[in-house]
């Protein structure tokens, strides 16, 4: 009997370790394939996906480069500065989103799960209903707004809509409401007012949510694509995110390299703050 | 010790972008066509056509007799330029060395007659007193310039016009926001070519944006540049 439930867990052990490997590899499968598609040569790319022909249904996926090949990121990198000026701009903005994202959500967050005022749960609820709409509900009246505003066609009309986030508003409400009411009194007792609190007491507490927001909030603008391509009617001005589905189009092996290029920076902040995600979106569950 | 090691990482990352951008915008600069420009202009063109004619004297007077075609003839029934060439000796009056001087002459006070025979028109022609003597006198052959001078709106250096299969064309400079501010591109205008005097020709389209006169690499419509 024993033996029994030994070997069904063992099954039943190896059926989901299947499973998941299954699932990273289509996952990672894509990120894989383009790191290694980055390093053939324009025409090894060009033979293999050129016309994306599809052999009995299935495109033929070449993994490994024959010779490894660098041209992609010297024409990338060195050659051709428009691919690079593009990537700065998409930081430009994705920092400034960031910056202004986490900065509203902190305010909003201890506004709501600090103090009492009218309709406070109702807007909250408002809140929690933008979060989960679909942006494309709100896509039109944003773009009226934004053009109402003579906003349109600049980077200003993916930062200003882009500052106020109502996942991040959430987020930032539920990590503040897990925090003591103890600490802030005793903050009070040694006569912080509101905003010192805020910001010498409640914010190091909240310190891995906040990088938390950081890292979602970056990751959600630097893959921003629907309102670039609103909003945003010069195609020099739009984003790395935008800017790469066109590079695509015209080479594939820039695409690849561009691509590269377009993950990293969220490579490295995913490094930095792996933990305090994990530790945010724990917290905020806490209360 | 790794969080360092990670920092160190993403600062060289960001320090290798910052340069390679350095040196692909100086590369991309490098690599761009330099032009000169310049500016369509109004001006008044010399339109004319050469002609044989004999130069003959009578009455004391020299006088010019060539044919012009009914088509020229409308359109330098008045010339504003009317030249011989002549070729005529002028004798030093202190060496008494003869010198051969080819002299050009004013015409002036036209006569037309219309030739049935040959459907020309027959033109006479006062000329201005020559410095010399003629060496051909009546019956001798000389080449004559008529011609007038017509106003065009557009007129640029002939080496502005530049030609292909599909015909004659100009570069016309633009401006455009990019990635990089305000470039200068330059965009083929075609044209036609509606009269040509010495170093200028008249076109028939009509701008007054720069023109590209030169430039340092071939350049295609569309193509971005630096003016200098």
């Amino acid at each position: 009997m024993k033996r029994h439930g030994v070997r069904k867990k063992t099954v039943t052990y190896w059926l989901v370790w299947t499973g998941c490997l299954l699932i990273a590899v289509m996952v990672l499968l894509p990120v894989v394939f383009t790191i290694f598609a980055s390093f053939m040569s324009p025409e090894e790319v060009a033979l293999n996906y050129g016309e994306m022909s599809l052999e009995n249904g299935f495109t033929p996926l070449h993994f490994l480069p024959d010779r490894i090949s660098l041209s992609a990121y010297r024409e990338v990198l060195i050659e051709t500065p428009r691919y690079l000026m593009q990537f700065w701009i998409s930081l430009g903005i994705c920092v400034a989103i960031c910056v202004g994202q986490v900065f509203l959500s902190i305010l909003g967050g201890y506004a709501f799960s600090r103090f009492r005022f009218r309709f406070r749960d109702a807007i909250f609820f408002g809140v929690i209903v933008l979060m989960v709409l679909p942006y494309q509900v709100t896509l039109a009246p944003s773009y009226m707004v934004i053009r109402a505003l003579g906003l349109l066609n600049t980077n200003a009309s993916l930062i200003f809509p882009g500052i106020f986030s109502a996942f991040g508003l959430f987020l930032m409400r539920q990590i503040m409401a897990s925090v003591p009411d103890s600490i802030l009194e005793a903050a009070s007792l040694d006569g912080a007012n509101t905003f010192v609190a805020l910001w010498r007491v409640m914010v190091p507490c909240c310190s891995s949510g906040i990088k938390a927001l950081v890292l979602l909030s970056f990751v959600d603008a630097w893959s921003m694509v629907e309102q670039p391509i609103v909003f945003i009617t010069d195609a020099f001005r739009q984003p790395l995110s935008v800017f790469l589905l066109r590079v695509g189009k015209e080479d594939m092996a820039l695409g690849f390299a561009c691509s590269v290029l377009f993950i990293i920076p969220v490579l490295f902040l995913l490094l930095l703050f792996e933990k305090q995600l994990v530790e945010g979106i724990v917290q905020s569950e806490i209360k | 010790m790794k969080r360092k090691l990670l920092w160190r990482l993403i600062a060289a990352f960001f320090a290798l972008l910052i340069v390679c951008t350095v040196i692909a915008n100086a590369v991309y600069n490098a690599k761009l066509p330099v032009v000169t420009l310049t500016s369509a202009a109004t001006m008044t063109l010399e339109e004319s056509t050469t002609v044989a004619g004999d130069v003959y004297e009578e009455g004391g007077t020299l006088y010019v007799r060539y044919s012009l075609s009914a088509e020229d003839r409308e359109k330098y029934e008045t010339p504003d330029v009317g030249k011989a060439s002549v070729k005529t000796v002028v004798t030093d009056a202190e060496t008494g060395n003869e010198s051969l001087l080819s002299e050009s002459l004013d015409l002036y006070a036209y006569t037309y007659h219309y030739n049935e025979g040959t459907g020309l028109f027959d033109v006479v022609a006062e000329v201005a007193p020559p410095v010399g003597e003629l060496v051909f006198r009546e019956g001798a052959t000389v080449d004559l310039a008529v011609g007038v001078y017509v106003p065009y709106t557009t007129v640029v250096p002939s080496y502005c016009l530049r030609s292909d299969a599909e015909g004659d064309f100009i570069f016309v400079l633009g401006e455009q926001k990019s990635l990089f501010g305000v470039e200068n591109y330059v965009l083929r205008m075609s044209t036609e070519v509606e009269a040509r005097s010495g170093m200028y020709v008249a076109l028939s389209y009509f701008t007054t944006d720069p023109i590209v006169a030169t430039s340092s690499l071939p350049i295609e419509s569309g193509d971005v540049v630096v003016v200098r």
